[in-house]
């Protein structure tokens, strides 16, 4: 579920990154975009919760 | 202050290969944590901007679709086939043509995964072959570990040339040049790759008793490569290579030196396929692969494609990237993804005509390809990004003019090193050849090297890089199962890689002393 999760985000990260960094060069869309891939990683480094 | 820069541009790559080889972790956790890297070193130090870091982080994805989408299609295919009963019978048929383990180790991890990889490449071989060798009673690290090294030699060439043109391109070489020397160049990798899916079979022993094939069956797919090469047919000299290979080694099995009883194995029995029904779907791929590389096919089908246009981007430093009118093209003929689904297609028809089909067998192939690939996928995504991030700030190219420092040798030494690093970073030979190619020309330039040597070391390195690259035991993992790492797995893959880069470093260095052009 994590991981298919990650992907769903990084499918949506995909058009944000081109449009905000390729086509209309938008720093702070740009910045979004990527704050958006920076939780992508977070929560696939974040760990496992262990279940007792 | 260069020291500095030069530690933060490897940082991303360090990370990468820390926490898969020594943390232990999942692919996609230790990408994500270089990608993080690579972002923050490269705005910390390197003046990228958040536009920059967008749009070279798109490139990525935009390479890693063109990729993946392969390895999705290649998986469905394997599902389907597997489903559908034929995987089996092909490997009883392999397996029956030999019962000397070390023959069909060599068989199959190292000529018919060659074949594989001229025809289809970006792990194809591996997907194939990987599971081929755990049917036939190999360990699955062992197995997907011998797939990955065996087929390293053919990845250049491979994908009908797609590696080598882009070499070619990127440092200004005509193919009638470079693809001659760089095939006779190409016998010392098609020698230890063989020689190491030996002694992952069967030890030291394996290599003394495969030795004399190995070294026959070599020098007849190398010469054959250079032949094929300086008939200007440099798009199937890793096809035909693989397939001579595996008829040699198929003969061989025929011989009082290698002659063993094939073990009868009834797991394997199947009804319902026929040996020339169950190989289709890959001899359709063949078929189409080959037909898609026909010039007046490519000319009339070359308009049918998907890529973005990615503008000229510089950062605050004023390392400039330049612009793409089209970037990582997905060709509707020509790529991978369209042919293997084509295959499959087309065995659903011939297949329901003949009674051979299995209701449901296409919704289970889908399930069990959503399955194994989607963890893949983001890592392969999450690294490629990474690449991109390192190669447009400029962090590359500080690690390239490191390299510089080394002087005239040491640089031809570490030439092949440089390829095998990007091509193990992103999983691919022909990423490799754009992300240093521009920069190995420099290099050769201002220390007045031979470019067509450089040009080869660069290719040679890349291929071997690429063969034991993370994303190909991601794509054996994801298709073995059976619950093992993909860590693992390079832990037994990347030492062969290693040796055969060393020596690779090695010839380049000898050819350059005697000034061989």
């Amino acid at each position: 579920m994590k991981l298919r999760r990650s992907l769903f985000a990084l499918i949506i990260a995909f058009p944000l990154l081109y449009l905000t960094g390729a086509v209309f060069s938008s720093a702070v869309g740009a910045a979004s975009a990527l704050m958006l891939v920076a939780g992508v990683c977070v929560f696939l480094l974040w760990p496992e919760k262990k279940t007792k | 202050m260069f020291l500095i820069r030069v530690l933060v541009a490897a940082a991303p790559v360090l990370a990468l290969l820390g926490g898969i080889l020594w943390l232990r972790w999942r692919a996609f956790r230790a990408a994500a944590l270089a990608w993080l890297i690579a972002v923050t070193g490269a705005t910390a130090l390197f003046g990228a901007g958040p536009v920059l870091l967008a749009s070279a982080s798109a490139k990525g994805l935009s390479l890693a679709l063109l990729v993946m989408l392969i390895v999705w299609a290649a998986v469905f295919l394997y599902s389907l086939a597997d489903d559908l009963g034929a995987v089996k019978v092909i490997a009883r048929k392999i397996m029956s043509s030999t019962g000397d383990p070390l023959l069909l180790a060599l068989l199959l991890a190292w000529t018919f995964s060659g074949f594989m990889q001229g025809i289809a490449g970006f792990g194809v071989p591996v997907a194939v072959v990987a599971p081929l060798m755990v049917l036939a009673g190999f360990s699955p690290v062992r197995a997907i570990a011998a797939a990955m090294i065996g087929h390293s030699w053919a990845i250049t060439f491979g994908s009908m040339g797609s590696s080598f043109f882009t070499i070619g391109l990127v440092m200004g070489l005509d193919g009638a040049g470079l693809g001659p020397p760089l095939a006779l160049m190409f016998f010392l990798p098609i020698l230890l790759t063989g020689l190491s899916v030996a002694h992952i079979a069967a030890g030291w022993s394996g290599v003394r008793r495969a030795a004399p094939l190995v070294l026959v069956a070599a020098a007849a797919m190398d010469a054959l490569m250079w032949l094929l090469n300086v008939l200007g047919a440099a798009p199937v000299s890793s096809m035909l290579p693989g397939l001579l290979g595996t008829l040699i080694l198929w003969g061989a099995g025929r011989t009082s030196l290698y002659k063993a009883p094939a073990a009868p194995n009834h797991d394997l029995r199947s009804d319902r396929l026929s040996f020339r029904w169950a190989f289709l779907p890959y001899a359709l791929l063949t078929v189409f692969s080959i037909t898609a590389q026909v010039p007046a096919v490519k000319a009339h089908a070359s308009g049918l494609r998907f890529a973005l246009a990615y503008p000229a981007q510089t950062t605050a430093q004023g390392f400039a990237v330049s612009a793409s009118a089209a970037y990582a093209p997905i060709q509707l003929v020509g790529h991978p993804a369209p042919l293997l689904l084509l295959s499959a297609l087309v065995t659903f028809l011939v297949y329901s005509r003949r009674d051979l089909w299995k209701p449901g067998a296409a919704g289970r192939a889908w399930q069990a390809t959503v399955r194994q690939t989607t963890g893949t996928t983001v890592a392969v995504s999450l690294m490629v990004m990474m690449a991109l991030v390192i190669a447009d700030s400029g962090m590359a190219a500080v690690l390239a003019q490191a390299a510089e420092t080394l002087g005239r040798r040491l640089y031809l030494l570490a030439a092949p090193f440089i390829g095998l690093l990007g091509a193990f970073v992103t999983g691919s030979n022909t990423n490799s050849n754009v992300m240093f190619g521009p920069l190995q020309l420099y290099a050769s330039r201002a220390l007045a090297l031979s470019t067509v040597l450089v040009a080869a070391a660069q290719t040679l390195g890349g291929s071997i890089g690429s063969g034991v690259a993370p994303d190909k035991a991601l794509i054996g993992v994801s298709v073995v199962g059976q619950g093992i790492g993909e860590g693992e797995v390079m832990r037994h893959a990347l030492p062969y890689g290693l040796l055969c880069v060393l020596v690779i470093g090695l010839q380049v260095l000898v050819v350059g002393i005697l000034g061989v052009r």
